[in-house]
């Protein structure tokens, strides 16, 4: 009889797991909006705070309203995305499950190998693309929201969140010309077999990708191309710099590595340097360009330790740094094996002489009280955005920004949401950078809203977040100069006059060339 | 040895509990699986009766007792002790009621010291109990004495024989089932154990005993049931089971035949 | 020589929980010949419990480090009463529902826990000397002394008392143990429990000196199982000594030699020293089966 209650909680055990495993996995749709005079191609939009600006990229010979279907524009020799003229994607289907417009009012969306319907004559919305219909424009979110393991729920729900709000944000003053924006989103688990599913679930019933957090982005490239699908994505991998129709909204490691190393050498001016880095190809990478970059100032690294993220104890590692005695130490790795060795490393009341200089893992406003004493005085960090800390002042317009439309949008503030997360500032800002731009990227289009056009638009214009960042893809190779993220900030942890964790942000601002 | 056990009139472990209907097996079942090992099996064993079971290998010998003894699980039939159905007892539960097994294989508890393999068949006594009857079995093997302390997988077989026997009765079993009590041993040891059996019964314990060797079996037994492929091809005293073995063929060497013969001859 | 001291004292202190974990896991695969992948989960859970209630319940670290490990203890016990009820099944079917079970508690723990990182406290207090060129905390002197104390109560239990007595007779013949009247379930399950406990404070001492991390336990347990396989999963002194091994191998490679080794070598080193011991197992079976024969 037992027996049966043992095959049972086998089962049901299995099936938890699968469950955990899965996240549900299936899509969600979020739609949000009220009525409003909308953004549009007249611009005229009331942000207050001041939303994100754009102005043309100098020299581009694309207008920002422009609503032609030919290649974007070349302004150089990099092989540009796949004009799809009027061509739906291959293999576009209706959206599933989405609102569709009362028929006669506008015409449905253009079957697979059909040809794009004609805009009407009186000028109004219509169905111009895929994931477009005269009152709505739907967007996709791959993340890894139930990949537990990968810190997938605390990375992923916070920037799903943000963005959800820049969303809603804009619909509540009318959407983009009338049109409402939606997302919707997958969860990958953090597996890419799962997420080249919801990728090709999601490309036929969105116009575009949002950024959330996947590690898909290194392994879609020949099917972005294929299915003319652009994706703004959150940085992670270099390869998003190099592929057309990727447009990264974070600056990524390797460039992080460079500008760090660059700004140490020429302000901090270290003999030795050790370099802790993570053993995956990204942090590998970053470890040997800040090798490259300290070599050209005659800087020596002393010591490399590899990390693993799942090392039981850094305890050795520690040690092994004492030995060497860097005068400085780099670090490109995860937070998990990080904190133990600053943990054991604070143990044993050690610290470099000029201190640990990390990529942007360590600078979560978040991290100080997770992280203990020791980060303090001892921890400065590399981002991409500023940081929007109560103590930050004046506050940039677009973290103001920020904060307020998470508030209003999501119910969290945007240090609580942080502080009880503690993860992933800089990802979630760069969602929402990408996000709130919308209305200045699409606006400008009209009623002929195609990935084309958007890609056109995109590469042609910059958007200046209000953060600190100037978001700006060159037409191709979208990590050529003008690289969005030339210009990045380094925080140090200090002790807060009520003695918490503050950080201080150290000058010159890093620049990468 | 033997002769100590006898000599000395009364058991030297716990006395054996009152006598009642004795060991009562009905129609008992064995499958592995789908495979049968024993397919129907019947035998009575009454206080001071030791009961024989012979068959070549694979007749489902060792099945048979490890289903008495609760070892493998029985898809048919019935047990009872002293008028007490213990088919659905786990094994332990059998122990505990007096139902040992001294199997074939691993005889004793091969990490653990003579005393400790003794000692365990104390289960549930107090411990001066335990010492009292560990005494009484190194008295009763005194080869056992001098090595006391070492671990048993480095005694000899028959040493190691001895243990298990003193083990079950440590336990004060009323109803022993023995699994080829002479593989492997010299004839001289076989007689001392023998010897002892005998005694045992004598004291009003059950036995039943799997022998491949009919001389010795028919020393020893009471009764014989023959069994072949699982079921009992043969039941009766066992001066009438040597005629029936020689006649089916168990007997093949005149000299086995004779002293079968002259075993069951000394029986009566 | 200072640098080595050093490093074989970090080794030590971290090989010790390796070794209580291969400790455990020793206990229940000879009492039951299954392989107790469930311990990982139940360390985490355990470590979970300790910071609850030390952290949230504002229990004395003491009271809570008892609670880790009862509740390691009761997870054991049921995770032993399962392995009863499928003892008919194939040990290695009932091996890798023990792996379920460990998922299942991460899964579990990962409810209880903040998401971001913590580290419980350690149950020995902060601060430490310096010594050669490490600084020795008193949680590492706190975690070998309880672990060496534990598998010496536990080798005296099993030496000394009858129930050890009985647990070795299961150890060695289950089947002659319950026909001489022992209840083979309530030992595989005290003994499961035992394990259980252990891996519970296995996982507290774990944490509290880095994080509490799941998976960071799971891979305390790979390394607890290479230590057991080193013993060839039927000695408790040599488990035990393989996962402090396995321990001064890991201070020694990346205190040491550091980034020398280039990435993954030091936990290949570890793998290699289990693949040596399951080499060096096979060949001590043999053996024992001949001594028994």
């Amino acid at each position: 009889m037992w027996s049966r209650y043992a095959r049972f909680s086998v089962l049901t055990a299995g099936f938890a797991l699968a469950v955990a495993a899965c996240g549900g996995g299936s899509a969600s749709l979020s739609s949000t909006g009220t009525s409003g005079g909308g953004y549009g191609s007249s611009g005229g939009s009331a942000l207050a705070p001041q939303a994100p600006s754009s102005q043309q990229n100098p020299g581009s010979s694309v207008s920002g309203g422009s609503q032609s279907q030919s290649a974007p524009a070349a302004n150089n020799a990099a092989p540009a995305p796949a004009a799809p003229g009027n061509a739906a994607p291959n293999g576009a289907k209706p959206a599933a499950g989405l609102p569709v417009p009362p028929p006669g009012t506008v015409p449905a969306p253009p079957l697979p190998g059909q040809p794009h319907p004609a805009p009407p004559a009186s000028g109004a919305n219509f169905a111009s693309d895929v994931g477009v219909t005269a009152n709505s424009i739907t967007f996709g979110a791959i993340n890894l929201a139930s990949a537990t393991r990968s810190l997938g729920p605390v990375v992923s729900e916070p920037t799903q969140k943000i963005t959800e709000a820049a969303l809603t944000y804009i619909n509540n003053r009318g959407g983009i010309n009338g049109r409402k924006l939606q997302l919707l989103t997958c969860d990958d688990g953090g597996d890419v077999t799962r997420a080249r599913a919801c990728y090709e679930k999601l490309k036929t019933q969105v116009f575009a990708f949002l950024p959330a957090e996947t590690f898909l982005t290194d392994v879609i490239h020949p099917a972005l191309a294929q299915d003319h699908v652009p994706f703004m994505s959150w940085g992670w991998f270099q390869s998003e710099y190099t592929d057309p129709y990727m447009f990264p909204c974070h600056a990524n490691g390797i460039r992080e590595a460079s500008a760090l190393a660059k700004w140490v050498a020429e302000n901090k001016h270290p003999k030795t340097v050790g370099i802790m880095y993570l053993n995956v190809s990204e942090d590998i990478a970053a470890k040997d360009t800040a090798t490259k970059t300290l070599s050209q100032y005659g800087i020596k690294v002393v010591q490399n330790i590899s990390m693993e993220w799942d090392s039981p104890d850094e305890s050795q590692h520690v040690l092994s740094m004492r030995v060497a005695n860097p005068d400085a130490i780099f670090t490109f790795t995860w937070a998990a094996p990080l904190a133990k060795f600053f943990r054991d490393a604070g143990g044993q009341n050690w610290s470099p002489p000029l201190g640990y200089w990390s990529n942007h893992v360590t600078t979560d406003p978040g991290f100080g009280p997770v992280w203990g004493d020791y980060i303090r005085d001892h921890d400065a960090g590399i981002t991409s955005f500023l940081i929007p800390e109560p103590w930050q002042e004046p506050v940039s317009p677009g973290n103001l920004l920020w904060e307020q439309v998470t508030k209003q949008y999501s119910g969290y503030d945007v240090a609580g949401l942080h502080f009880k997360y503690a993860m992933g500032h800089h990802i979630s800002q760069a969602a929402f950078v990408c996000a709130i731009a919308l209305p200045q990227m699409i606006g400008p289009l009209g009623a002929n809203v195609t990935r084309t056009a958007f890609m056109q638009q995109l590469e042609a214009h910059q958007y200046d977040t209000g953060m600190g960042v100037v978001l700006k893809w060159p037409h191709g190779d979208h990590g050529q100069y003008p690289y969005s993220f030339n210009k990045e900030y380094i925080y140090q942890w200090i002790t807060s006059p009520d003695g918490g964790w503050e950080e201080k942000h150290l000058y010159p601002d890093p620049l990468y060339q | 040895m033997t002769g100590t056990l006898v000599n000395a009139g009364t058991s030297p472990v716990a006395p054996v509990e009152a006598a009642g209907s004795g060991l009562a097996v009905r129609d008992l079942k064995v499958f592995y699986g789908p495979v049968p090992a024993v397919r129907g099996v019947s035998l009575d064993c009454r206080p001071g009766e030791i009961v024989g079971v012979i068959g070549a290998n694979g007749a489902g010998k060792t099945s048979l007792l490890s289903g008495i003894a609760g070892l493998v699980k029985t898809t048919g039939g019935s047990i009872s002790l002293d008028g007490r159905d213990i088919t659905r007892w786990p094994a332990h539960r059998r122990g505990q009621a007096g139902v040992v097994m001294v199997a074939e294989r691993r005889r004793v508890f091969p990490s653990l010291s003579v005393r400790e393999n003794l000692a365990v068949g104390g289960f549930g006594l107090d411990r001066g109990e335990v010492d009292r009857r560990v005494q009484s079995m190194l008295e009763l093997f005194p080869r056992l004495r001098e090595r006391e302390r070492v671990p048993s997988f480095r005694l000899s077989g028959g040493e190691q024989r001895m243990v298990s026997i003193g083990r079950a009765l440590v336990t004060g079993a009323q109803c022993i089932l023995f699994d080829e009590l002479s593989l492997g041993l010299a004839p001289r040891i076989v007689a001392e154990l023998t010897g002892v059996l005998r005694a045992l019964a004598d004291e009003g314990r059950m036995i039943v005993l799997v022998e491949q060797y009919i001389g010795v079996l028919l020393r020893l037994a009471d009764s014989v049931h023959v069994l072949e492929r699982g079921r009992i091809r043969f039941a009766g005293p066992a001066q009438e089971s040597a005629q029936w073995l020689e006649h089916h063929g168990y007997l093949a060497h005149a000299g086995t035949a004779a002293a079968a013969q002259e075993a069951a001859e000394a029986r009566t | 020589m200072a640098l080595f001291v050093s490093a074989l004292i970090i080794g030590v202190s971290l090989g010790t929980i390796y070794g209580l974990m291969a400790f455990g896991m020793v206990a229940s695969y000879r009492i039951s010949k299954v392989v107790n992948l469930g311990q990982a989960g139940i360390a985490a859970f355990g470590a979970s419990v300790y910071w609850w209630m030390s952290s949230q319940w504002g229990a004395p670290l003491v009271v809570s480090l008892f609670g880790g490990v009862l509740v390691g203890g009761v997870l054991g016990a049921i995770l032993g009463y399962a392995n009863l009820k499928l003892a008919n099944r194939a040990k290695g079917l009932v091996m890798i529902f023990t792996l379920t079970v460990t998922l299942l508690l991460f899964a579990w723990v990962d409810l209880i826990i903040p998401a971001y990182n913590i580290t419980p406290p350690s149950p020995f207090g902060q601060g430490g000397f310096n010594f050669q060129l490490t600084f020795i905390t008193y949680a590492q002197i706190g975690t070998f002394a309880t672990c060496i104390a534990v598998v010496l109560v536990t080798t005296w239990v099993m030496r000394m008392t009858r129930f050890g007595m009985f647990v070795r007779a299961i150890y060695d013949d289950p089947d002659g143990a319950s026909t001489v009247g022992i209840p083979l379930g309530v030992y595989v399950v005290g003994v499961w429990a035992v394990a259980g406990g252990m891996a519970g404070l296995a996982g507290i001492l774990a944490t509290s000196r880095v994080q509490l991390d799941s998976i960071l336990l799971l891979f305390v347990m790979v390394w607890g199982l290479a230590g057991a396989i080193l013993g060839g999963l039927e000695s408790f002194a040599l488990a035990f000594v393989g996962g402090v091994s396995l321990g001064v191998a890991e201070g020694i490679l990346g205190g040491m030699l550091g980034g020398d080794l280039g990435p993954g070598l030091e936990n290949l080193s570890a793998i290699l020293i289990m693949a040596v011991g399951v080499l060096y197992a096979g060949t001590k079976r043999r053996h024992l089966a001949h001594l028994q024969t």
